[in-house]
């Protein structure tokens, strides 16, 4: 799939968006710029717990967002809509939660009622530190042994590489569709994304750091002879 | 045939729920104020959790933490040899783990190579070590310009390298997560760890700065 999420490469965007004083980068942005920013984050994080959607599920909704909306939201935006949309997938919550709670936003009117039935996978703040700290790990094993070694080349395939959903979920970038590079790292199997955003399993494979030249994935004229870009990519990625 | 209109009407279904979000307020704080509001109703999220939550990122995890792991591999050069042979390990020795560092990487700076960690897909970042990303770091801008003219990204971050250095720039688009491990600036032989952290910017751990110089 290529939506506006693929944006690797692409031209047209201007100045990286630094605070500078005199001319130089200033580091001291908060941890959340503003109450809605560190809001939107806690009830994304928390929900997993109850909607129990894999990362892949998540990311394949925010970049499922209509172009016009993924261009204009900022980050946390997409963040509270996507959840939104993930939630009602789930059926955790459905449209007339949606239309009523919006009508109650807009009468100024949004009261927390006494929750006597907390949904028996809620996270509890005592669980947070240890939950975090687990994580949710990739790495899964593969049966069978890797097709490619370190130091060999190969080619990524010039086709998006979701074979069971159209336009589906995949992260090979567009920009390194069809190109040439050398594996520099192997990293055993993990769980492939364009299955496991489609509530399709884990199906793991294993996975490579594959590094292209400049000039490979920009041309003679805008690469640079010297750099290299490195992407992580799936056995099923590459020939 | 009957399997296709299957598929077919189960794809407007999916498609569908990509607009759910458009029947709440357009206003970003209004529409996730009712977000919370009707997922505490629902019992699906605890106001308790999302305090916390909010304070483990503001207050507990964060660049510091990727500080203590760079100005540690500056001065125990065993430590950083199971840092570049493991560093997911290496890094738990210091009790960073878990969510967007489950999988880590660590790659060295040195006089020949500049390493930079972009993600072009979404923003995907080592957060137990540099905790969230800065907005630059999730902005288009970033995420569309690093991999063709990384460069240029870095001159306005003003850092200038040397035409000879070769810039190596890493597109995390798996679970893996890139930390740069930066050179450690010259004339710091004397000061302690401790000393060395303060240091060690979050900018130097992305790639797009190096550490501050000794006053």
């Amino acid at each position: 799939m290529t939506r506006i999420h693929d944006m690797g490469g692409r031209f047209g965007d201007g100045p990286i968006p630094l605070k500078k004083i005199d001319g130089k980068v200033v580091d001291d942005e908060p941890v959340f710029k503003t109450d809605w920013h560190a809001k939107a984050f806690a009830i994304t994080v928390a929900s997993a717990s109850v909607g129990k959607w894999s990362i892949d599920k998540s990311r394949f909704f925010r970049e499922s967002l209509p172009p016009k909306d993924y261009a204009k939201f900022d980050y946390y935006e997409k963040w509270s809509s996507a959840l939104i949309n993930l939630l009602v997938e789930r059926g955790l919550i459905n449209k007339n939660d949606l239309i009523e709670i919006t009508k109650k936003a807009k009468e100024d009117n949004l009261e927390v009622s006494q929750v006597t039935d907390e949904h028996q996978d809620v996270l509890k703040a005592k669980d947070v530190a240890i939950t975090l700290g687990r994580g949710g790990p990739s790495a899964r094993k593969v049966l069978h042994s890797p097709k490619f070694n370190v130091g060999q080349e190969v080619r990524t395939i010039n086709y998006s590489p979701n074979k069971n959903t159209i336009g589906g979920h995949t992260r090979l970038p567009i920009y390194a569709r069809g190109k040439k590079g050398k594996v520099i790292l192997h990293h055993k199997g993990h769980v492939l994304p364009d299955a496991s955003a489609h509530d399709l399993g884990d199906s793991p494979e294993h996975l490579y750091t594959v590094e292209f030249s400049s000039t490979e994935l920009w041309g003679d004229k805008d690469g640079n002879q010297k750099d290299s870009i490195c992407i992580d990519l799936w056995e099923s990625y590459l020939i | 045939m009957s399997d296709k209109k299957n598929v077919e009407h189960n794809h407007d279904d999916h498609h569908h729920h990509h607009h759910d979000h458009s029947l709440l307020p357009e206003e970003p704080e209004l529409r996730v104020k009712a977000i919370e509001t009707l997922l505490l109703n629902k019992g699906i999220i605890n106001s308790d959790t999302v305090n916390e939550l909010i304070d483990t990122y503001e207050n507990k995890i964060g660049p510091r933490n990727g500080a203590k792991v760079v100005a540690k591999a500056w001065v125990d050069p065993d430590y950083k040899k199971r840092l570049l042979e493991n560093a997911t390990k290496a890094i738990e020795e210091l009790s960073y783990t878990g969510r967007q560092g489950e999988h880590m990487v660590v790659v060295e700076n040195t006089p020949e190579v500049h390493n930079v960690v972009v993600c072009t897909l979404c923003s995907c970042y080592p957060w137990p070590v540099l905790g969230i990303p800065p907005t630059w770091y999730k902005s288009d801008e970033y995420r569309s310009r690093t991999v063709r003219e990384p460069r240029k990204v870095l001159q306005e971050f003003g850092l200038e390298l040397d035409l000879n250095t070769q810039i190596k720039v890493w597109d995390s688009t798996s679970e893996m997560r890139y930390l740069v491990l930066p050179m450690r600036p010259v004339g710091t032989e004397h000061l302690s760890e401790n000393e060395l952290e303060s240091l060690v910017t979050r900018n130097s751990m992305i790639g797009t700065g190096l550490p501050e110089m000794p006053k």
